[in-house]
This record gives structure tokens, sequence and C-alpha cells, in this order.
């Protein structure tokens, strides 16, 4: 469903890698249609105005204002809003169910730390994630200074490392691969070069990746 | 006494002598609000200018990767300062200079309401300016981002002045945005031409005295932030920290509170001025007038209930960010109902084509594009990706620069005559504006697909890996064109001034009252005011100009060589009172001064200097007031017309009674603010409960609860009590005295506190006090300087407003420093339940 | 008589109460567990915030209700009431759907994740 080849990106959020990126995506080709369809009607009215003013002043004041200003929009904003909150359940990490792996995540000026609780004997890593593929994990995100901006485009949404403060935020990536992420939160001098590397791994090698495996 | 009617030029050489400003250093003395508009409206567009030569170089630094143009520290700086000008030095004070200029031409009134106030916010701005852009000259401006978030904004992360800068240099513009806010307020409401009901108020006045209920409510918030970070900073209370019970969310909410309805103060005298220009072009009144009154209430109040779609990745639960979201989307209705308003009024009428309805058609397209992203960023999910990225700074030029600039460059095409009195030259308008629109676009159009292709704000450079580079290579060329067109714009103006067709009146067949009058302006606007009978934008500027220029209307005369003009019900628009206003004078130019000192002395940690400086201001404030009211009761003047009201003094409901509710107002949402900023540590800061809590708080507040109670008792004593009696003299004496008190409690109340910076419980239990200390202390000023105004023959039974502002203030008082008690004395029970 | 500038501002007035009660509601709510307590199907939590979200629309209804009322009155009274009464009545519609709009996420959006 990708129109613009131009949009693949190692960063990009219209190249997704798994299915909360994917949704959002979605969500954008569908506003973005929206969006241009409401635009030109706005530019045809306002040509409208000049050229063929009695398409326009046939209706009353009442009926134009109400209708454009308030009817129209309404319908659309309240299937808009109705919609993106629904989705947005989808991409919780909820308490109930099955909890996936967690992974510790600290940032600090000027680097990411992560550590892997679930994994026994996993070694901490520094600027390189790894996870497993294919299945979800709950990111635990902190911040040891100020606040950073944790943000992995093709596997879907950011969360802030606040200090003193615990996000979460679910993601999955649906294959094995190499993934980038940044830092999305101005944090100082360093803030440009806070990137990291994800590397989702297929779930039997993930152990040994994090030096925990036989 | 009146004179015989004086010829036009007679008459106008009378009131040019009382209202003008005189020449040379007097310039600075200028209280006029001709002559204080316009100086507004220059200066922002030298911060535009400072503003957009960072943004060059910002875009000079990005169009290439890996650009080693300039460093991360000096970038930091680069990008703070172009949104911190582009924001505070130039969007509101340009809008407030043409409000400034233009409100009391459009309500036929002969200037604002507090002229000198007016003269100290123009030099609070200037030198709050000066220490901004002078930090950028020296290399210390700020660099945490134009919104400063903590901890990166706090000490440790910030060890230098930078951030102190922007605290102090802000919050020092920012006393100028709330004394305008405050004097459009009663200026709109009670300063207009007799007749002029609310329903024939032209609309600039209604989107002007929304914007400044706006301004009232909004900036305060930011006001109280700046305060607790420099005290943070300064002082070591931990507001912020959350090592000690601060939360750095707190400074988020506390500054998007603010900044949300800031860009809709920023959008909406944009929106005003379109509401005025389109029907003048379309030949056709308004449609829809009442409907876009609701409109603009509607986008006020909704425009406070969106702040946390700013704070949707920061860990806040689902259903709260669909509040936000719900409220974000809802905004676009009011919005629709103006755009189709303007659409159906062209359609109405005859549209003639001229420059100004170029810049209307340039902020429909870019205006209704950047609306459309702010409803596709309202929606969680996809924030979740687009926040922080270059999507955001797309969005926020399309409605900044559509909704702000682009009317403005309108209305700076369609006013600029009444300014110069001259025509536009129109040789370089069009190419100009199609540079802007066509630059404009190519800058920002592209970032949309910048940001969704990864990149995030504020980055300094960026490898070459994430297909980037063409986006931005095309960026910064926008760029240049963008400023090539604004050269052009400003070459264009100043052919105007140097080149342009003087004319007579009303150039553009417009029904407003500012074209009944000669342009350049003159220093009174109106040499009579008419009697309003229609809608104020479909008068007859070409009949009235010369009816008034000859005196035929209200106060038509000069009267004992005072500065005068008419006060009015703020309903019906009946005349109800004659306002004296003050001549030109330089304390306003000294009182900015001394607050500078303040601003500078607390910037280089001189206390003590501060403090002196502190003393020099309240000094200087009361010096402003000999002269003010009058000495001895005069009854019913007559103004012309057949008609007699008393002065101002000799009235009730006056100007600075209105203006006290209307400070009040602005006061009391600091302080709600402080309140649920310490009810929000309580429940969601962690590190809670403190180590250490007051006991027994109800002990210490017996005192200062008293010596409140005391104090307001007194005011309204002394305003029962005949004038001049021992009794009244004793009331006002007993009130300072109580306050005085209150003082001592609120001392010993404060010394009982565990150490303010060992947990922010502490420190936010001491900020509600201090606010209390500092009210009690004006309030003593108060009642003591009424003594002496008293003395001095200010005050009679039919002159009560020094009484009235006191208990007003008073009352104010207890309530707040009670209600601040019961929560000192609250909070370590609340903090011990929740957390 | 000046209190009638304040009719087109009631509605929003109402609307904007509404908010602070109901984001506190949720905070609170939140802080406090109210969540854990369960109530028949649903827990304490949602029941405290639908109840909240529906006495907010009786009120907002029942201002829109009196701002119809004062409406009539001023109809007749001329400029400027009847502009500040018939702009109190569509203010107090406009608060009536802004209310039940964007608090009616109470009905099924998480509340404390």
């Amino acid at each position: 469903m990708l129109p613009l080849a131009g949009c693949n990106g190692a960063l990009s959020t219209l190249d997704p890698a798994g299915p909360a990126a994917g949704s959002v995506a979605s969500l954008w080709w569908i506003m973005l249609a929206g969006a241009s369809v409401l635009f030109v009607l706005v530019m045809a009215l306002l040509g409208l105005s000049y050229w063929r003013p009695q398409a326009i002043t046939r209706f009353s004041t009442r009926q134009w204002l109400l209708g454009l200003g308030v009817g129209m929009p309404s319908v659309v904003l309240t299937a808009l809003v109705f919609s993106a909150l629904a989705h947005g359940e989808t991409l919780l990490p909820r308490p109930e169910g099955p909890q996936p792996m967690r992974i510790e995540v600290t940032a600090r000026q000027w680097q990411w730390e992560f550590a892997y609780p679930d994994i026994a004997g996993a070694q901490g890593s520094i600027d390189t994630l790894h996870l497993p593929a294919g299945a979800p994990v709950d990111l635990v995100i902190t911040s040891a200074d100020v606040i950073h901006g944790f943000w992995i485009p093709r596997l879907g949404g950011k969360i802030d490392a606040i200090p003193g403060h615990f996000n979460t935020i679910r993601l999955l990536a649906d294959r094995p691969g190499t993934y980038r992420g940044s830092c999305a939160e101005f944090c100082g001098e360093g803030h440009t070069g806070m990137g990291f590397v994800v590397e989702a791994h297929a779930p039997q090698d993930l152990a040994q990746a994090l030096g925990a495996g036989p | 006494m009146t004179q015989p009617r004086l010829t036009p030029i007679r008459l106008h050489k009378a009131m040019e002598r009382i209202w003008g400003t005189g020449p040379g250093w007097q310039r600075l003395a200028a209280v006029n609000h001709n002559v204080l508009g316009k100086r507004f409206i220059v200066a922002a567009f030298v911060f535009f200018a400072i503003g957009g030569l960072l943004s060059m170089v910002i875009r000079a630094q990005l169009a290439t990767p890996n650009s080693a143009f300039i460093g991360p520290e000096v970038y930091n700086q680069v990008f703070t300062m172009h949104g911190t000008v582009m924001m505070f030095l130039f969007a509101i004070p340009m809008f407030e200079g043409l409000a400034i200029y233009l409100l009391p031409k459009l309500l036929g009134a002969r200037d604002l309401a507090f002229p000198r106030l007016t003269a100290y916010g123009f030099w609070c701005y200037i030198f709050g300016g000066t220490i901004l852009v002078g930090a950028l000259v020296f290399g210390v401006a700020p660099a945490s981002g134009w919104f400063m978030y903590t901890p990166l904004s706090s000490q440790p992360y910030s060890p230098g002045i930078n951030a102190d800068v922007w605290l102090l240099g802000v919050t020092f513009v920012e006393i100028s945005a709330m004394l305008a806010a405050v004097e459009i307020i009663v200026t709109v409401l009670k300063m207009r031409a007799p007749g002029m009901s609310l329903d024939k108020m032209p609309i600039f006045a209604w989107y002007m005295l929304v914007t400044a209920g706006m301004m009232l409510i909004g900036f305060p918030p930011l006001i109280l932030g700046s305060i607790l970070l420099e005290m943070e900073r300064a002082f070591g209370l931990p507001f912020f920290d959350p090592t000690r019970g601060g939360d750095p969310l707190l400074w988020q909410h506390l500054f998007w509170l603010f900044g949300h309805p800031e860009v809709y103060i920023i959008f909406l005298p944009a929106a005003g001025a379109l509401s005025t220009i389109i029907p003048v072009f379309a030949r056709t009144p308004l449609v829809g007038y009442r409907a876009v009154i609701v409109a603009i209430v509607a986008m006020a109040f909704l425009s406070f209930g969106l702040w946390v779609h700013h704070m949707f990745t920061v860990g806040i639960p689902h259903l709260a960010l669909a509040f936000f979201s719900a409220a974000s989307a809802l905004v676009a209705i009011p919005t629709a109902v103006q755009i189709f308003a303007w659409i159906a009024t062209i359609a109405h009428g005859k549209p003639r084509f001229d420059i100004p309805m170029l810049y209307v058609a340039g902020f429909f397209v870019v205006f209704v594009i950047g609306g459309l992203t702010g409803v596709m960023l309202a929606m969680v999910p996809f924030n979740q990706q687009a926040h922080d990225s270059y999507f955001v700074v797309a969005h926020l030029h399309y409605v900044l620069v559509g909704g702000f600039v682009f009317p403005m460059l309108a209305a700076a095409y369609y006013w600029l005559p009444h300014f110069s009195g001259r025509m536009p030259v129109y040789r370089l308008a069009v190419p100009a504006f199609w540079l802007i629109l066509v630059g404009f676009n190519l800058t920002f159009f592209l970032m949309h697909l910048t940001g969704l292709m990864g990149m995030p704000r504020r980055i300094a450079t960026y490898p070459s890996a994430w297909g980037w580079d063409w986006l931005n290579l095309l960026s910064s060329v926008g760029g240049f064109v963008l400023t090539i067109g604004f050269a052009l714009v400003l070459m264009d103006i100043i052919a105007q001034f140097s080149y342009g067709r003087r004319f007579g009146r009303d150039p553009f067949e417009a029904g407003t009252l500012e074209w009944a009058m000669p342009t350049p302006a003159p220093s009174y606007n109106f040499a009579a005011i008419p009697r309003i009978t229609t809608r104020a934008d479909q008068l007859e500027p070409r009949v009235l100009g010369p009816q008034l220029a000859g005196g035929h209307g209200y106060l038509g005369f000069v009267r004992d060589d005072r500065m005068e003009t008419l006060g009015v019900n703020a309903m019906t628009g009946e005349p109800d009172q004659v306002i004296i206003l003050p001549r030109q004078s330089y304390l306003p130019l000294f009182s900015g001064l001394a607050t500078g000192l303040v601003v500078l002395a607390m910037l280089f940690k001189l206390y003590w200097l501060a403090g002196l400086g502190l003393v020099g201001v309240i000094g200087l404030f009361l010096l402003w007031t000999p002269g003010v009211g009058l000495k001895s009761d005069s009854g019913a003047l007559d103004i012309g017309m057949g008609a007699a009201v008393p002065p101002d003094a000799e009235v009730d409901n006056n100007l600075a009674w209105w203006a006290m509710l209307t400070w009040l107002a602005g006061d009391a949402t600091l302080y709600a603010s402080l309140l649920f900023g310490a009810l929000f540590l309580v429940v969601v800061a962690p590190a809670w409960p403190p180590q250490a809590v007051l006991e027994s708080g109800w002990l210490w507040t017996i005192l200062p609860g008293a010596g409140l109670v005391l104090a307001a008792g007194g005011r309204h004593l002394a305003e029962r009590s005949p004038v001049g009696s021992a009794l009244h003299y004793g009331a006002l004496i007993g009130s300072g005295l109580s306050h005085g008190l209150a003082i001592a409690g609120l001392v010993l109340l404060m010394g009982a506190l565990p150490d303010p910076r060992a947990h922010a419980y502490g420190a936010i239990s001491f900020a509600i006090l201090f606010y209390g200390l500092v009210h009690c202390a004006i309030g003593a000023l108060l009642a003591f300087y009424t003594v002496w105004r008293v003395k001095a023959g200010y005050v009679s039974a039919r002159r009560r407003l020094d009484l009235r502002l006191g208990r007003a203030w008073s009352d104010y008082t207890a309530l707040a420093g009670l209600v601040g008690l019961a929560m000192v004395t609250v909070l370590p029970w609340l903090s011990g339940g929740a957390g | 008589m000046a209190r009638r500038i304040w009719l087109p501002l009631i509605g929003f007035i109402v609307w904007a109460v509404a908010f602070i009660v109901l984001y506190g509601a949720q905070a609170l709510g939140c802080a406090f567990g109210w969540g854990a307590i369960g109530v028949g199907p649903i827990d304490l939590h949602r029941l405290v915030l639908v109840g909240l979200y529906l006495v907010t629309i009786a009120i907002l209804a029942q201002a829109a209700l009196w701002l119809a009322r004062q409406d009539k009155t001023l109809a007749g009274e001329g400029a400027p009431s009847d502009l500040l009464g018939r702009a109190g009545l569509y203010g107090g519609l406009a608060a009536l759907g802004a209310g039940i709009f964007t608090y009616a996420p109470v009905l099924f959006v998480s509340t404390c994740v």
C-alpha cells in the first residue's frame, strides 16, 4: 500500500515494520485523503464566492454557517475522534492478560541503557536494543537526568523518558532485522547524536545475543 | 466653562497642544497611543527581522548533512531564540501595537484607558527584549528550547545565566502583556462613542475583548511557572526536581496551560483584522456578526482545554488524553464558522481586487492547511508518531504564518495609508506576495514529509543515511526565497512612506470610525466625539470626518487644558462620565528603568540591589498618583450636545475600578495555578510523602488569619465612615497595621515549615504563604497611602475611588490568604493519603 | 443590567468547570486506586466518571434551557440585550454540544493506562 517508495527509510514512520506503526501509517493515509478533500472543498468555495456567488448566497446565513461551520465538521470529527480513540485503545500496554517480556530502558545524557530482567543471565546493553521478532515487549522507560524521548518510528509511536517516572510502551517488530531509534525530546548538546540501534532477533537467538544463552 | 466653537484649524491646534507629545527628549515622555502603537509595531518588526535572521542561520545549518557550519552549543541558542523572539517579542507585541493604535479610533475615543501604563508596558517590552537579544550577542542566550522543559532548564543541567535570562526576560515582557490585557478590556467596555452599544461595536473590538480576556487568564500560569523555576534555580526550591518531591511535568502543565491559549491569542486579533478587512473589499457588511461573536467566545474557552495535546507522549493515561484530543478536534468548529462567514461575506458582496485581498487569499490557503494538520495531530496515535518531529514544525508554521503573518500583511497594506497618510506604490507588492507564498510553501510543506520520515526537532545536523537530504536542502532554498519576499515588502513599505500619493479621507470606502479623521492621525483622534446610531462598521467616514473636525459632536472643545474623553455604560453606550487622562510624563520611562534594574540585579544574583530597585519601583509608582483625581467635588460637566455627566473621579464604576477587578481576575488565576500545582505535586509527583511536615498548622494560622480579617474589616469601615473623621483615619491606619500583623504571622508560620529546599512540600507551602505576604504588604501600603490621599483632599463622599480600590484589594487578600492558610494546614494530611 | 454581559459566557463556564472536575476525577481515581474497587459489572472509577458525565450533561442542558428563557425575555428589549440573549443561547447550546463530545470518552476509554 506504499504509494511513494521515497517514503522508505530506516527512521520513516511510513515504512512500518510492526503493527503499531502500520496502523498509524494507515490512519495517516486516510487522514491525508480526507484533508485533501476538505482543502479542495474550501478552495472551491472560495473560488465560487468570487465567480459564482449565487451558489453560496442561495443559502440563508443560518443554513450556511450551521451546515458548513458546525454540521459538516461535527460529522467528520466525531467519526475521526471515535476511531482514533478506539485505535489508541488497541495500542495500550494493558496490565491485564498475558504480560509480554519486559525490558528496562534508562535514558541519560546522551545514551540509552537497556536491561533485560526477564532473561536470566542477560547482559545489559548500551545504545543497542535487542528485541525478539514477532513477539510484543513492554519497554519500561525512565531517565537518569533530563527528559528524553524514546522513538523507534518503524515500530510505533514515541514515549518520553522522564526522571522520577516510569513510562511503558508496548512494541512489536514483525521480522528479524536492524532498525533505528532516535531521542525525540531535546536534551542538550548531545541530543543530535543520541540515536540507537534496534536488533530484532528470531526468538531462539535472543538469549544468545544478550550473552545469556548456551 | 466651554468656549464658543472654534474653526477646525484652531480647534486642531488647541487639541494638539494638549494631546500632542513634545519634541526632542520629550518624546521619551510620550503616553499617546498613536506614538506608542507605532513604536510597538516598529519594534515588533525589528524583532521579526532578528527572529528571521536566526531562522536563516537554522536553515543554513540544516541545508546539508553533517554540517559543520555551527556547533550544537550555538545552534541550541539559535533555535531557542528564534522561537522565543518570534513568540514573545514579535507576535504578541505586533498585535498589541495594532490594538493600541486602532482601538480608540474604532471605538470613538481619544486614547486608551491608562496612557502611562501603555508607555510603561512599552518600556518593559523594549528593555526585556533587549536583555534577551543582548544575551544572544554575548553568547549567553537561553538554550533549552523556547518552552524550556525542566530538568534541562534547571540549575544542574543549565548552569549558566542563559535560562535565567529567559525566565526573567520573558516575565519582564509579559508584565507588559498583562497590563495591555487589563487596559484593552477596560477600554473596550467603557470608552466608546455615545450610542455605541455592545451590538454596534466593530467586530475587531469584540475580538480584542475576547483576546484580552484570554491573555488575562492565559499568561499568569506562565508567569507563575517562571517565578517557580527561577526560585528553584536561584534558591534551590525543588518544584520541578523529582528527587525532592517536585515533578518536571508541573512545568509542562503550567507552560502549556499558557502556551496553547497563547497561539489563539496570536490568531484572534489577526482574525479580527480579517473580519474587518474582508467586508471592506467585498463592499458588504460582515455576514454572521453574531455567529462570529459566539464562535470566538467558544474558541477562547475551548483553547484552555487543549494544552495536554502538547504532552501526548509523557505517559498520561488514555482517558485524560481523550478529553484533550476531543476538545482539540472540537476547536475546528468555531474556526470553521469564521472561515465560512468570510467566504459568505465575499459571496454576498461585490468583491474588488486590492493588495490586502491577495494576502487574505494567501491566508486561506496556508491557514486551512495548518488547521487540517492540526486536526491530524489531535488524534493521539498519530500524534505519538509525529510529536517532536518536523511534522509539528511544519504544522506550527502553517498556522502561525498563515494565521498571523498573512493577515498582518493584509492589515499592514490596509492600514499603512492611515499611519502614513499616503497610498501604497504597489510596484513591489505583487511579486513580494508571490515570493512569500511560494517561498513559505517550499520551506515548510516538505517538512510534513521530513517529519514523517523520522527527523526529530532541534537536532543540529543529520547524517545522509535517512533520506532527509533533499528535503532539507529544498526547505533551505525556500527559506531564502521567503526572505527575499519579506525584504521586498519592507522596501515597499519604505517606498510608500517616501513616495506614496497623499490622499483625502477613507481611500477604501470603509465604514469604520478610524477613517473619519485626517491621516496621519492627530494625537487626539477626534476633535469631537460622534453619536453612533448604526453598527460602527456601516458609518460614512467621508461625511463624519469633516463634521467632527469642525467640533460638531461631544466634547468638541478644550476645557481647563485637560485631556478629556468620554466614558460610557458598558452595555448601552450611553455616556456616564468624563474621563480625564494624564498628560505626558517621564515616570513610565523611569519606572521601566527601575524595573529593568530589578530584573538585571536578579539576573546577576545581586539580590541586595534588586531589593533597592524594588523600593525604587514602588516609590516611583507612588509618584504617578499625585494629580490623579480631583481635590474637590465638581458635579456634572457639560459634554456638548446638551448633555452633562460627572467626571470619572466622582463615579463609582470608573476605569480604575474596572481595572482593579480585571487585575484581580488575573491575580486569582495565578493563585489558582499555584494551588492546583500543589495538589498536582501531592497526587502525581514521585518522592511523596515528605519526611517532615508542618506540625499543628492550625495554631500558626490564628495570627495571620486574624490580621487578614481585621485588615479587610478596617477597609470596609473606612469606606462607610465619614471621610476625614477620626474613625475614618483610625480604620485606615488600623487596616494597615492589621496587614502588618498578618505579615508577622505569616513569617512565623513560614519559620515553622520544614526547610523549603529539602522537599517540594516545604517549597510549595512557602510559595503559598509568600503570595499572601506580598499581597498583605501591598495592602498595608495602600492603607497608609490612602491616609495621605484623604489628607491631601482627593477623597470625599462622592470621590470614593481610593477607598473602594483598597477595600477590593484587602477583600481579595483576605480571601486568598485564608484559602492559603487552609491549604497549608491541610497539605500535610493530604500528602499522607495519596501518591 | 451589566450582568447580562456574562450571558454569552455562561454555557462555557459550566463546560470549563466540568472539565476541571472530570480531569480531576480521572487523576484522583488513578491515584487512589478506584479502578480496583468493583461495582457490579464495572468499577468505582468508571462509575464515578460516568456519573459525573451525566450530571454535567444535565447541568449544561439546564443552563441551555435557562439561557433560552433569557433569550425569549431579552428579545423584546432591543439592542444590546437581544444580542446578548441570543449569543447566550447559542453559547449555551454550543457548550452543551461541546460537553457531550468532549467528555464522551468516559464511556469507553481506559482510565489509568
